[in-house]
């Protein structure tokens, strides 16, 4: 036992940064910082579902339906599960430290167990930031008594078991099939080929259904009906989902809320039968080929003859970014994330002004439709450049190794970004031509795109600088991937906020009507542009040295 | 009769100060500081007692006491430069600095003697009467002290004397001077209403306000940040405040004395009393409490300013509400971050809280009592529906719970639930205010850092040049370091830890040389290699590679070596080819000069199959031959291994011996870290050893040969022997800290080498002036100017002694 718990802290520790506990200080603002950030979510969750409840959106009634709670869980539970699946496989498959683990006098099941236990750990943390905080928030909305507040975080404690242990069964076939299609390339290209076929003409199907104009108000009791009719649906085919939400926001009869029924004893017999089970099948069938797989040397794994190649000379920067797209390209995941954005950004905004422009707007409406354009856009663009806030630390100890090379910190650096910086420009240019096609902004079209460009550089530049100076090379080294990277969730915030601050200045600005408001944006832009530059270089010249 | 007030004074005046010439040339500073009092008084009682009928003019024209509007606009300039030049006066004798005195003798002194060649119509515009009234007569005296203290300055001082640094300097805060002390009436006076929209609800009019006061934060921050002599901030800062104090009172007259509902009780109104008076008095608690409650109180205000619809941009209420709240907001935050008071601690939150609580409560209970007097009395918004009609009907609806008592004939309301739920709100949002001045001090902190750090870098670049002659960055510095690696005196140690890594070493290696690195595990050996390829900086010290500072010029330092680290470290989706072709495009190498070197090395190293697989597909000894090709694809003056031969296979070894040896015979360095005393043994010349940071031993092999002692027992009593211990490398530290991280403490010792770096530019001046001379003289002065540039270089060194000194006493 106290091996497992030596196993299990020494990854905890690698894994969180737990310093704030020897200052009383930090400890504080952690805590603070926690109980704000929870407060918030909470709040940002109530208003969204004060806005349903008030619009009487998923109820004829002022009251939300608890069934529209089984659909947002079971949406959480599909991504965590989704989360879980990945990110097992790369912490019990592919994690570096397995070898490192292999040879400690721990037997094999602690090893498993312990890997499990902090993915658990994590998963928990996570539960805690979104699931809690949204169920809090539908308690307090529906007037839920004080003992919910208490017993719904020790069940969603208990309920995060659940995609964990799905996750590391499901996550050896899910490695194995990725691993295949490794190494049959023509079948990866066809299956994303077919895919991509589907998606296409799943949007097309989609925007052919978008009837030619849509007036909310006058169908709303179709619309309505429609919703609710899914609503049914969806509780009656995912009856388990529907259960467990009942069981943890209690059933509603004649609106008077009850807990702990026989059904709710039942449910929680099942629930811990099913962990039981996912545990044991864990243990039986995961636990081996977990230590089969840990203990693979990947080495020697190309066995394909190739002919030798010529050596060419190329100059110093071109050839940083040449050989830097390179290695984005050579990188499933960098390159999923840029296939996914590519093709799902533009059939977002194309949907999404498919459905605009079939509803009849006002010009209040018009302006958000603008905003909302460069929201989304924004979003995608800033979300896919979040790859950045750990572009050097991915590299390693290779990355530190440039710092020995005659270039400047500039030079080492700014071949890092080319790759970022030229897909989600093309990236940007697609979705803005979509957006800029569908409104009627004319010649101010082009100040927006810029606008939009430089807010895209802004991040860029920002999430680099986090990461230069910042860097966590030393985790990427000895874990190959890092879970919990503070450098990736502020660049995410950031993304947030500046994809935010664009649509409230653009909706601010329309609404003021005076006029030169894409011109103002632009400046605005640019001066910041101006500013995040001159800082980019200002640091990085003078701290990279020293990192 | 307002002349002859205005003689009589004259006269007084100057009969006293020749009556008591002698006590009053023996204790000038305690007379003058009284006449600054006297004539604040004087200034004060004026100013209330005014009838100021400039408050209603409009463009000059409308509601003008003069038919002329070329006279209301004169009188409106004096009246405005007469505040400005008025508190100049009563800050003069409390503060030393020229620039008052300067201010005092020429801008006073002119506003004075146009003052009283006016005085008629300035008494006119302040009384509606060219008869003598009280507040005339105040008025006369006013502007004859003025005149004659201005006067007794510019005679007292040189007359119109002064350096040109002190003119530039009056210059530069002449606009800044006048503006903070221009009247709310002012911009109207002479502009007209400007525009009669909403200048609420962030319209644009409204906008431009919160502009103005982000804007004159950071201007008035980074023009005061340059000062270094905190009492000039003081100063500064104590003028700002007053002069804006005095526009704020625009409209007071003593009637405010008995009527309590005009007493400046609401939140922000108090800022303008207390910040000038926590900058006269050193009132700390005062102080926090006006940091964290005023100036949220002015954020919110200015956000949701309650003034009336549809006034004017430039209407004085307008005006009055702006110079109020944004000088609230303002003047707190530049205190706190121009290092006038000590940062906020949680004790300082703590008091600021308490302060609150008094105030709120003094306020309820005033708020409820005044109310029997004067139903409009809403100090703080406690009373009113103000705030609440903002956030909506549930919040309206808290002030639907009264409580009401009678204490004589007196009625007292309060509304317990929206004034408790106002408390904590606000106690919660001065919570938050502590975050964001925390995150503000460090935003502060980092950015002051860091120019520091860049001062260093570009000033170390310049000393590098002044030792060596004025010689470009670029150009090898030190000829006597050609085609050697010199450390020297280098130091390093990691963050804040106390102990060093790396102490005191110091060792050279000549060209042709192979040298064995050794140490123990932990004893400095990869940080010493570390600092030499510029992974990390020293704290202390210098490394010269083939003549050039690894610090200070590391482009052509890194050019001179190759360098294989302690473990491979790879790009992994490359495959080898293409990762030694992209460091040989680092590096510059020619096509033809990669081509032979690569098929090479490759061949030596019997990696030709695999040169063009992934390099994650390598084994551990594969990567590790990559990471030595790479190291002299460019063929470096200085190869560094450090610890190469682990995980290689006994054939790779023996290449990598011979590569070594060649190497080292075409007169090149090698320097490599082995924990392997054999190979160290057969392979080097010269070995140096490391223990606990320090250099403990540099001996050549032949010695060793002569001497019959084997590396490995020469090695082994050299590391056992308890000379040299962790505490000697503790207590080195202690007596010669680096200077790395003490930023704020060698602020002193920068300036003073920017100072002496100013005068080497103009010694550099003399040395091109020179060498239009004859060639004797020439040398002479050569020599003479070299002569100064070693003094400057004992005095750089003095300097940084002192620093040092300085920072062990602070320590102590």
């Amino acid at each position: 036992m106290n091996k497992f718990k030596t196993l299990v802290l020494m990854q905890l520790k690698e894994k969180i940064d737990l310093s704030f506990l020897k200052s009383k200080k930090q400890l504080l603002f952690k805590v603070i910082f926690a109980l704000l950030g929870f407060v918030a979510v909470t709040a940002l969750a109530y208003v969204v579902l004060y806005l349903c409840q008030r619009l009487n959106i998923f109820s004829a009634i002022n009251h939300l339906p608890i069934s529209l709670m089984s659909v947002i869980f079971t949406v959480i539970f599909l991504i965590s599960l989704f989360t879980c699946m990945i990110g097992l496989s790369k912490t019990l498959y592919y994690a570096k430290d397995n070898q490192i683990f292999l040879t400690y006098p721990v037997n094999s099941s602690c090893l498993f167990l312990s890997k499990l236990v902090v993915f658990y750990i994590n998963e928990v943390k996570r539960s805690f930031t979104f699931v809690v905080p949204i169920f809090f928030a539908y308690g307090l909305l529906s007037g839920l008594p004080i003992y919910y507040f208490l017993w719904l975080p020790v069940m969603i404690t208990v309920y995060t078991l659940i995609p964990v242990l799905i996750g590391g069964l499901l996550s050896f076939p899910v490695n194995f099939i990725i691993r295949f299609l490794n190494r049959y390339s023509f079948l990866k290209y066809a299956l994303l080929f077919v895919i991509l076929a589907l998606v296409i003409t799943l949007v097309v199907y989609a925007i052919a259904a978008i009837p030619e104009d849509i007036n909310l108000i006058q169908s709303w009791r179709s619309v309505s009906r429609v919703i609710r009719e899914f609503l049914s649906w969806f509780s009656d085919k995912f009856f388990i989902f529907y259960a467990f939400v009942i069981f943890l926001c209690g059933s509603y009869d004649n609106l008077q809320v009850t807990f702990f029924t026989e059904y709710s004893y039942i449910v929680l017999l099942v629930m811990i039968a099913v962990i039981l089970v996912l545990a044991l099948l864990n243990f039986l069938i995961s636990r081996p080929l977990y230590l089969k797989m840990a203990s693979r040397q990947f080495e020697f794994d190309n066995t394909k003859e190739r002919k030798n190649k010529p050596n060419y000379q190329y100059g110093g920067l071109f050839s940083s970014c040449l050989y830097e797209c390179k290695k984005s390209l050579r990188n499933s995941s960098v390159l999923t994330v840029t296939l996914s954005t590519a093709v799902i950004a533009p059939i977002a905004i194309l949907l999404l002004n498919a459905i605009y422009s079939a509803i009849n707007t006002r010009l209040m409406g018009d302006y958000l439709t603008i905003s909302f354009n460069i929201l989304v856009i924004l979003l995608f663009v800033l979300a896919h450049n979040i790859s950045v806030s750990y572009i050097f630390s991915r590299d390693g100890e290779a990355g530190m190794l440039n710092k020995t090379k005659p270039k400047k910190p500039l030079q080492i650096l700014l071949p890092y970004l080319f790759y970022n910086f030229i897909t989600s420009t093309l990236i940007l240019i697609v979705t803005s031509s979509i957006f800029l096609a569908k409104t009627n902004l004319g010649g101010n079209g082009i100040f927006v795109f810029f606008m939009m460009w430089f807010i895209m550089i802004v991040h860029l530049l920002w999430s680099a600088e986090l990461d230069f100076l910042n860097p966590k090379n030393n985790k990427y080294k000895l874990e190959g991937v890092v879970t919990v990277n503070s450098n990736e969730i502020k660049s995410t915030i950031l993304a947030f906020i500046l994809s935010m601050l664009c649509f409230g200045l653009a909706l601010f600005f329309l609404m003021d009507g005076l006029g030169g408001v894409w011109i103002k944006l632009f400046f605005v832009a640019l001066a910041f542009l101006v500013l995040r530059c001159y800082l980019f270089y200002y640091k990085t010249k003078v701290l990279f040295r020293e990192i | 009769m307002g002349y002859i007030i205005y003689g009589a004074t004259i006269v007084v005046v100057i009969a006293l100060y020749f009556i008591f010439k002698k006590q009053i040339d023996k204790k000038q500073n305690i007379v003058m500081k009284g006449l600054s009092l006297f004539l604040a008084l004087v200034f004060f009682i004026r100013y209330l007692a005014s009838d100021n009928l400039l408050n209603g003019v409009v463009s000059l024209k409308e509601n003008s006491p003069f038919n002329s509007s070329f006279l209301c606009a004169i009188v409106c300039l004096q009246m405005w430069f007469s505040i400005a030049s008025v508190v100049i006066l009563i800050l003069q004798p409390f503060f030393k600095y020229n620039i008052l005195k300067n201010y005092a003798k020429t801008f006073c002194l002119f506003v004075n003697i146009v003052n009283s060649g006016m005085l008629l119509q300035l008494i006119y515009s302040q009384t509606g009467s060219y008869n003598i009234t009280f507040a005339g007569a105040f008025l006369a005296i006013e502007v004859a002290l003025s005149l004659l203290y201005s006067l007794y300055l510019f005679i007292t001082n040189n007359f119109l004397k002064m350096s040109k640094k002190d003119l530039i300097e009056m210059l530069i805060a002449l606009p800044v001077v006048l503006i903070l002390s221009v009247p709310p009436y002012l911009p109207q006076a002479f502009f007209g209403n400007f525009n009669t929209t909403d200048i609420k609800n962030l319209s644009f009019y409204h906008r431009v306000y919160l502009y103005l006061a982000f804007i004159f934060l950071i201007v008035m921050y980074f023009l005061l940040k340059r000062v270094k002599d905190r009492e000039y901030i003081r100063m500064a800062l104590l003028y700002i405040s007053l002069v804006t104090m005095v526009s704020y009172c625009y409209n007071y007259d003593f009637a405010i004395f008995i009527q309590p509902t005009r007493w400046p009780l609401h939140l922000c109104n108090t800022a303008m009393f207390i910040v000038p008076l926590c900058l006269i008095f050193r009132l700390d608690k005062l102080f926090y409490f006006t940091l964290f409650i005023n100036v949220l109180g002015a954020f919110l205000a200015m956000l949701m300013p309650n003034y009336n619809d549809n006034f004017g941009f430039f209407v004085p209420n307008v005006v009055r509400f702006w110079i109020n709240h944004s000088m609230a907001f303002i003047m707190p935050v530049l205190i706190i971050l121009l290092g006038i008071y000590k940062r906020p601690k949680l004790r300082e939150f703590k008091y600021s809280m308490i302060g609150f609580l008094i105030y709120f409560l003094l306020v309820l209970i005033v708020n409820a009592w005044f109310e029997n007097y004067d139903t409009s009395v809403d100090f703080f918004f406690l009373n009113s529906d103000f705030i609440v009609s903002k956030l909506g009907r549930w919040a309206e609806n808290t002030r639907n719970y009264i409580w009401s008592f009678n204490i004589g004939s007196l009625t007292f309301t309060f509304y317990p639930l929206y004034q408790f739920l106002f408390f904590v709100v606000y106690v919660i949002l001065g919570l938050g205010m502590w975050f964001l001045y925390v995150w503000l001090f460090q935003f502060q902190d980092f950015y002051y850092r860091l120019a520091e750090k860049n001062k260093k870098i570009k000033l170390d670049e310049n000393i590098l040049c002044l030792k060596y002659g004025q010689k470009e960055v670029d150009s090898c510095m030190n000829s006597e370091s050609v085609n050697k690696l010199v450390v020297t005196n280098a130091y390093k140690r990691y963050g804040n830890n106390k102990k060093y890594s790396l102490a005191d070493a110091s060792f050279e290696i000549n060209a042709g040389e192979i040298l064995g690195f050794l140490g123990s595990n932990g004893a400095g050996k990869s940080t010493l290699i570390k600092c030499i390829v510029g992974i990390q900086p020293l704290s202390k010290g210098s490394i010269e590679i083939n003549g050039y500072d690894i610090e200070k010029q590391p482009l052509q330092a890194k050019q001179q070596f190759g360098y294989v680290p302690d473990h491979y470290a790879l790009y992994e989706n490359l495959t080898g080819r293409e990762y030694i072709n992209y460091i040989a495009d680092i590096y510059g190498v020619s096509e033809e000069d990669r081509q032979e070197r690569i098929e090479k090395y490759v061949t030596i190293l019997n990696l030709k199959e695999a040169f063009d697989n992934k390099i994650r597909t390598y084994s551990h000894g594969m990567k590790q031959k990559i990471t030595i090709i790479a190291a002299l694809v460019h063929e470096p003056k200085l190869w560094i291994l450090d610890e190469p031969f682990t995980g290689l296979d006994p054939n790779s070894i023996f290449e990598l011996k011979e590569c070594m040896k060649e190497h080292a015979k075409k007169g090149n360095i090698v320097f490599f870290s082995s924990h392997i005393i054999d190979i160290v043994e057969k392979l080097c010349d010269r070995i140096v050893i490391i223990k606990n940071g320090q250099i403990i031993e540099s001996a050549t092999l032949k010695e060793l040969k002569k001497k019959k002692i084997s590396l490995e027992k020469y090695y082994l009593n050299l590391i056992e022997s308890d000379d040299i211990d962790a505490q000697m490398v503790e207590e080195k530290e202690i007596s010669s800290p680096p200077a790395e991280s003490k930023f704020f403490e060698e602020k002193e010792s920068w300036l003073k080498r920017f100072k002496e770096k100013r005068k080497q530019k103009k010694l550099a001046k003399t040395r091109n002036q020179l060498s239009d001379e004859n060639s004797e003289d020439k040398n002479k002065k050569v020599e003479k100017t070299d002569e100064n540039v070693e003094k400057v270089d004992e005095n750089v060194k003095k300097v940084d002694k002192n620093t040092e000194k300085n920072e062990n006493n602070s320590k102590k």
